[in-house]
């Protein structure tokens, strides 16, 4: 079936940078199997794919696997990629999210990270990264956000989206229905969302 | 059955990657008969985005970059989804739909299902379990291009069929002279949403060797030596860097 032409989306994308722009545009390219523009997409983007893939994941090599999956998955399915659906960061880390995850429930049994790894904030340090100020400014904006969140609310979208724990998993760390889970995460990322400021 | 009212709730759960498998069919079949919660779906998605964009980036080892490259240079894309017979054509709602917004959300957000054994495949070369990326994504030796039709039409040609239950015609072509070989099909059978059939050489170690494509007949990446044989797996959207999924056909070994 195809869509009716949906209303006005509210597009969440915090930070309209050249950045964005460029790796709207590279994709664009990558689309017609420019693997040089496939080349510059991946140094813009790469360090964010892996910033959120190792966050989930923990550890570092199997980060770096996940990684590869995700801009070889890029490559493939760019043709299929449209524009007029969202930029091209939304589509890649949106992504890579469900690779970490699919990554880590296949891995279980053998994960140590606990209830207390789930739900550290986010993180302060920023040792590993050439900072840049953007990405400080971004950070800030969000942990603003997720400080308006209710405390059940922010542990569940946390524990969800950083570290990639099912809803029955949240539930028992969090030692509350998961029914209650389900609607906090979705009134948590509303209010996220809203807080974010999203342009109508 | 879940009511309206309950799907409803379930929308930042399933942006968030936190739902049940049976969860999420039941959520995604809803929601293309549902605007208002595709358009909910589209913007919690955005949100969450927001969310990894706030993590401090962290830069890959120098090696993956090369890697990758190489990788991409052996890899065909998929085609546009407009584009009439393709890899995927046999997935349930790969047709037009795939171009609206809760089709596209449905691709990326459909979790491959992974088994959580590495497959037959990888149990019978048991190197390939302790092969890391690196080595499936060693530089690709540059060679002159050569096509799928040049193999087939080789003197030396030789066809080894490869079984596949609910296939037909599965046929791999292999030239010495030209050191190459073509898998060609008359039919796959369809893989679910999220998947895809992925080739590989197989030795000592799996070496990722392409995907199918709407010709029907592929030109294998890499070269071939004897006793090498020739696997098809099921593995998630984009394909992996090793087998990881269900083996569908393995090849007797090719001989010189």
């Amino acid at each position: 079936m195809r869509a009716p032409a949906a209303g006005p989306i509210r597009r969440a994308v915090p930070v309209r940078t050249a950045a964005t722009s460029e790796a709207d545009a590279m994709l664009g390219r990558v689309a017609t199997g420019d693997r040089a523009a496939f080349a510059t997409l991946y140094d813009l983007l790469a360090s964010r794919v892996l910033g959120l893939v190792v966050r989930v994941l923990v550890d570092r090599s199997q980060s770096e696997e996940v990684t590869q999956e995700v801009f070889l998955e890029v490559w493939q399915n760019a043709p299929r990629y449209d524009p007029a659906r969202g930029t091209a960061v939304t589509w890649v880390l949106t992504m890579a999210h469900r690779r970490a995850i699919d990554r880590v429930r296949a891995a279980q049994a053998s994960r140590d990270r606990d209830l207390r790894e789930g739900i550290r904030g986010l993180p302060r340090e920023y040792d590993d990264v050439a900072e840049t100020v953007e990405v400080r400014v971004e950070s800030e904006r969000v942990r603003a956000a997720l400080a308006r969140l209710t405390p059940l609310q922010r542990e569940a979208v946390s524990l969800a989206y950083y570290g990639g724990y099912s809803s029955g998993e949240v539930a028992a760390m969090l030692h509350v229905p998961v029914g209650t889970v389900k609607t906090r995460l979705r009134d948590g990322l509303i209010r996220l969302r809203d807080e974010l400021g999203v342009t109508a | 059955m879940m009511s309206r009212q309950q799907l409803h709730h379930l929308s930042g759960a399933y942006v968030l990657g936190a739902l049940e498998p049976d969860e999420v069919r039941a959520f995604e079949e809803r929601l293309p008969h549902w605007e208002d919660m595709r358009a909910e779906v589209v913007e919690l998605a955005d949100t969450a985005v927001a969310l990894g964009l706030a993590l401090p980036p962290v830069a890959p080892d120098p090696g993956v970059r090369p890697r990758l490259l190489a990788a991409v240079a052996a890899t065909p894309q998929l085609p546009a989804v407009d584009g009439g017979a393709s890899s995927d054509a046999g997935r349930p709602d790969s047709a037009g739909g795939a171009t609206d917004v809760a089709s596209r959300r449905r691709r990326l957000a459909r979790r491959p299902r992974r088994t959580a054994a590495l497959g037959a495949l990888a149990s019978l070369s048991a190197g390939a379990l302790a092969l890391i990326a690196a080595l499936q994504f060693g530089p690709v030796p540059e060679t002159a291009p050569l096509s799928a039709p040049q193999v087939l039409a080789a003197d030396d040609a030789r066809r080894l069929p490869l079984p596949v239950p609910g296939g037909e015609g599965i046929v791999l072509v292999y030239s010495e002279d030209l050191d190459a070989s073509v898998l060609q099909w008359e039919a796959m059978p369809p893989v679910a949403e999220g998947q895809t059939y992925q080739f590989w050489y197989v030795a000592d170690d799996a070496r990722a060797a392409g995907f199918p494509d709407a010709s029907a007949a592929v030109l294998l990446a890499g070269t071939w030596q004897p006793g090498d044989r020739v696997g098809i797996t099921v593995e998630p959207t984009g394909g992996s860097v090793q087998p990881t999924g269900d083996v569908v056909a393995l090849s007797e070994p090719l001989t010189a």
